[in-house]
């Protein structure tokens, strides 16, 4: 070990220490000389003898010079330096290789970033892999929110769940004056909510069973909340924050960076998303806890119990309990990894750009292969010549690998600059629903994935060449060959037919985008401002009062100068809501128990106007008719009109719900919940001021321009009726209808550029290869010209040449699309694996960009000059 | 390598001489050092500085030996070496082998 830092030492200082080492020698000799001189010898025969006896110095030095360093060090080094030396006297192929590998390595970072940020990296809480979702299910509902009932015998009884907790979202007022309140995401929770999760609140306490209570008003802020809020107090814990304009004592801060974990039920999604945390009240009566569905649940298992084992338990823990709650209904509790819930749908989307990510690493590595042929073959005389001077094959070899390695380390170091570069781009692009999004960074780990995909390229381009093992042989006739010019033609074919598939992959995205964009959605959302408001409940205002101030406010807003129309409801389309209630159609006793349930919402009058929803039949709300007092009325969508229905007699019927009769009136077209499904929940809306709901969003209309220009005044005739209301969420709802949206179109642009770079580089690819045997041909072509070849006829058959190349690489792609094609299924919507635009275009696209590519090359064949034939060699 | 060829003198071999060469003698220059060896061997051992330096290099790598530069008695500028702690254990131990190691030898060609 000492030895060999010696060494390093030695060949960091070698200049000086060789220097030295002359010296040394020189006095050797010297005294060699001194000592011939006194045995009385001549000067002349002393040197001779001297020389004879200890060596010539340049000799000695030359040995001590090895002795001073580390043997493969100095031959790593002699290699890189004339890899170094090649690759500056042909600067065209270093910089042309670098950027192509920087290109392709800085995609793929990025894609691993997103990896490794959304699907590798285990969640921040303890041990996250015992942290598994708990459900309600049954078979019309598989992920059904968790009955309290369920949760309270989980929690006492089940062996194989550690802790366990509830949660639902609830948001929250900050009171703080007149336009200075600011909306609040909260979440209720129960006692063990923090314990289960590994990550106890930093100051304070978690909440206990006693706070589990009606008007018990005990808040947990978020680290983030208490540093911007309250200036990171440290005697926050047991002062009053005013919250929905009621005093609550804060009773703990929860750790800094702590992540909620989400959920589909009403909950913020996973990350920092949450401000305060309030006590999930369990005092509820009986009918609540056993039958009502409105919690999310989380659990942690034992640590000696495996997840088959615990379901097994599950599964036992459902059939006692149906058998002692018979009138609960058949739910069994389901259970399912955290980070399966967490990353679910948009690992799909995350795994997609990965495998497209590697097919334009593919390409990148045909390319490099290909330039690399090209140089081996371009330095057949160079190394006949290093072979007949005494060079061994596998020093050869060495050159080779270390220009390749040269080129990976560069480009790898591009990439990784270029993906640096890249992160907040694609921070910024992300779909806002791509969980995790928050932890995309750069880390170690991308680092090492970027080096070693560069590496892992560019050796594999490397080898390919190198495979050309003629080159190699001292004896071989320094000539070009056609052996290269197959394997390069190969290569290319190979970048087309990869570039193709890409491309077909973005035409298949875009196709069903287009298709997506075409569809009658049900609602516009051209035109449209929307926020959500949170009216505190304070005092337990009067049943009436609510609806009456959301009904004042609409008609503020409706009075602002280019409104249209306004109007409130529970949700907006496309939000994810997902509130269902049994009902019973009046007259109908047979199927009372089987009838399914609908998504119930409620609605103000103006509410269909403002988002364009279509009326099918029947009346939509009306002011006059729909009020606090008038007779209860009810509006259905198409699909439960259909379903309840399906004799047209929808409207004018009857139906029980929430306890009471109502009326229907009108029928309104379908939303689906999300923009591709393919079916619509049935449901209704009751009018707002009849059913009161809390918050609600608003829509708003406006006649012309953008929607956004109203915010001011929408904001001012909000806080004319309340001036401490804060509007929350505020945007158009065009801007809504996207993001729904934007896992698509996020696809969609990443393969669009993936495709657009795979074709340039191919294209990069026919050009240089084509470049390469309008040279070589140089004087054929010559030749043929003065034998009276037209200038035509000789770029002709440069362009056929790139045409047939893309020819072979284009049957490859039309191989590979129906394939392509059935892995995308799941982000098709209306697009066949076949799809006939898609089969012309990629091949299409790919014959344009090698005519275009050709072009240089069938231009520089025509200005072939019949002199060169008799003046080249 | 090739030096060994040209002199035939082992690498270790060389090691021990140059260490005894120093033990006995104290700091020397390498002349000095070629000059003693040729001189006890009876003129066998002749070495070339391509086999010398080389070796004191190494020797100097291991930390058996520490080099420094001084003036001769004829007032030219010299690097003399000197056998370290670490160096005279090394002798002892290669001594000592070596010792061994011929005697068995002798023992088996006799």
């Amino acid at each position: 070990m000492r030895e060999w830092l010696w060494r390093v030492w030695a060949m960091v200082r070698r200049g000086r220490l060789v220097a030295e080492k002359r010296e040394e020698l020189q006095h050797h000799l010297d005294m060699e000389i001194e000592s011939g001189l006194r045995q009385g010898l001549s000067a002349d025969e002393a040197r001779r003898r001297a020389r004879w006896r200890a060596g010539l110095v340049s000799d000695g030095l030359e040995d001590t010079h090895a002795a001073l360093g580390i043997p493969w060090l100095d031959g790593a080094a002699l290699d890189l330096r004339h890899a170094w030396r090649a690759l500056t006297r042909t600067r065209g192929f270093g910089v042309v290789a670098v950027l192509v590998l920087a290109a392709s390595v800085a995609i793929n970072t990025l894609i691993f970033f997103m990896l490794d940020g959304v699907v590798l990296r285990p969640l921040p809480y303890a041990s996250p892999d015992r942290l598994v979702r708990l459900y309600d299910s049954s078979p019309a509902r598989a992920k059904f929110p968790m009955a309290i009932g369920h949760f309270l015998d989980l929690d006492t009884s089940e062996a194989s769940i550690e802790s366990i907790a509830l949660y639902a979202g609830r948001d929250m007022e900050l009171t703080a004056g007149a336009g200075r309140s600011r909306p609040l995401t909260g979440v209720s929770i129960t006692s063990d909510y923090f314990t289960v999760l590994g990550r106890p609140p930093i100051l304070g306490r978690a909440f206990t069973n006693a706070d589990l209570r009606k008007d018990v008003r005990h808040v947990i802020l978020s680290e983030r909340l208490w540093q911007e809020h309250f200036q990171g107090d440290p005697a926050i814990v047991g002062t009053m924050v005013r919250l929905d304009r009621e005093p609550w004592t804060v009773i703990g801060v929860a750790p800094p960076g702590f992540q909620h974990i989400g959920g589909d039920y009403r909950s913020p999604p996973q990350g920092e998303s949450v401000d305060v945390w309030l006590p999930f009240r369990l005092d509820l009566e009986e009918e609540a806890i056993r039958y009502y569905h409105f919690s999310n649940a989380i659990a942690r298992l034992r640590a000696d119990v495996s997840p088959a084992q615990a379901r097994d338990d599950l599964a036992r823990f459902s059939t006692a309990y149906q058998q002692r709650h018979r009138k609960a209904g058949a739910w069994q509790v389901r259970m399912e990894p955290l980070l399966d819930e967490v990353t679910g749908r948009s690992r799909q989307v995350v795994w997609l750009l990965v495998g497209a990510g590697g097919l334009v690493l593919l390409v990148a590595c045909a390319n490099i292969a290909g330039l690399c042929v090209a140089r081996a073959v371009s330095r057949r005389k160079e190394l006949a010549l290093r072979r007949a001077l005494g060079a061994n094959r596998w020093q050869l070899v060495r050159v080779g690998l270390a220009e390749n390695l040269l080129i990976g380390v560069a480009g790898a170091a591009l990439g990784l600059l270029l993906a640096g570069i890249g992160l907040p781009l694609l921070r910024q692009l992300l779909p806002a629903d791509i969980p995790r999004a928050h932890e995309i960074a750069l880390t170690p780990t991308a680092a090492l994935f970027a080096a070693g995909i560069a590496l892992a390229t560019v050796l594999i381009a490397g080898l390919l060449p190198s495979g050309e093992s003629r080159v190699l042989d001292a004896s071989t006739r320094v000539t070009g060959g056609r052996d290269a010019r197959t394997r390069r033609t190969a290569l290319v074919a190979g970048q087309i037919a990869l570039a193709g598939l890409l491309c077909a992959g973005a035409l298949f995205l875009l196709r069903s985008y287009q298709e997506l964009g075409a569809r009658d959605h049900g609602f516009k959302p051209a035109g449209v401002l929307t926020f959500q408001l949170a009216v505190p409940r304070a005092g337990s205002p009067n049943r009436g009062d609510l609806g009456r101030l959301i009904e004042t406010i609409r008609q503020r807003i409706e009075d602002v100068p280019g409104v249209a129309s306004a109007g409130a409801s529970t949700n907006l389309p496309w939000s994810g809501y997902d509130e269902n209630t049994n009902f019973i159609i009046a007259g109908r006793t047979s199927t009372d128990r089987d009838t399914p349930g609908a998504r119930y919402q409620a609605a103000t009058p103006g509410y269909f106007e403002a988002t364009g929803m279509r009326l099918v039949s029947g009346r939509l709300f009306e002011r006059a008719r729909d009020g606090q007092g008038q007779p209860l009325s009810l509006i259905v969508n198409d699909a439960l009109a259909r379903r309840n229905f399906p004799r047209g007699d929808a409207v004018g019927s009857v139906v029980r719900i929430f306890g009471a009769p109502r009326q229907i009136v009108g029928v309104i077209g379908d939303i689906k919940d999300t923009p591709a499904d393919l079916e619509t929940p049935a449901a209704f809306w009751v009018p707002l001021e009849q059913q009161e709901f809390n918050p609600i969003f608003f829509a708003v209309r406006v006649r012309t321009g953008d929607p956004a220009s109203l915010t001011a005044a929408v904001t001012a005739a909000v806080q004319s009726v309340d001036p401490e209301l804060p509007l929350a969420d505020v945007r158009t709802l065009e801007r809504r209808a996207l993001t729904a949206l934007a896992p698509r179109r996020f696809a969609l642009w990443l393969f669009q550029a993936f495709a657009a770079l795979a074709l340039l580089l191919s294209g990069a690819g026919i050009y240089g290869l084509l470049a390469y045997i309008v040279r070589q041909r140089r004087k054929e072509l010559s030749v043929r010209a003065a034998l009276g070849a037209s200038r035509a006829e000789l770029g002709r058959m440069v362009l056929a040449d790139g045409v047939k190349m893309a020819a072979i690489g284009a049957a490859g792609c039309l191989l590979l699309i129906p394939v392509g094609g059935s892995l995308l299924r799941t982000f098709l919507f209306n697009v066949h694996a076949f799809d006939l635009i898609t089969i012309a275009g990629a091949p299409a696209a790919l014959l344009i960009v090698s005519l275009l590519a050709s072009l240089g090359p069938a231009r520089s064949a025509t200005r072939s000059n019949p002199a060169t034939a008799l003046r080249d060699d | 390598m090739s030096n060994e060829d040209r002199t035939g003198v082992l690498q270790g071999t060389l090691d021990l001489m140059i260490l005894q060469t120093l033990a006995t003698l104290g700091p020397r220059h390498g002349y000095a050092i070629a000059a003693r060896l040729e001189q006890v061997s009876g003129g066998a051992i002749q070495l070339n500085m391509g086999t010398l330096y080389p070796g004191l290099v190494r020797l100097e790598a291991r930390g058996w030996i520490a080099g420094t530069w001084a003036v001769t008695e004829s007032s030219r500028r010299a690097r003399f070496y000197e056998l370290t702690a670490k160096g005279r254990k090394q002798l002892e131990k290669a001594r000592g082998e070596w010792l061994r190691m011929t005697s068995i030898m002798s023992k088996v060609l006799e």
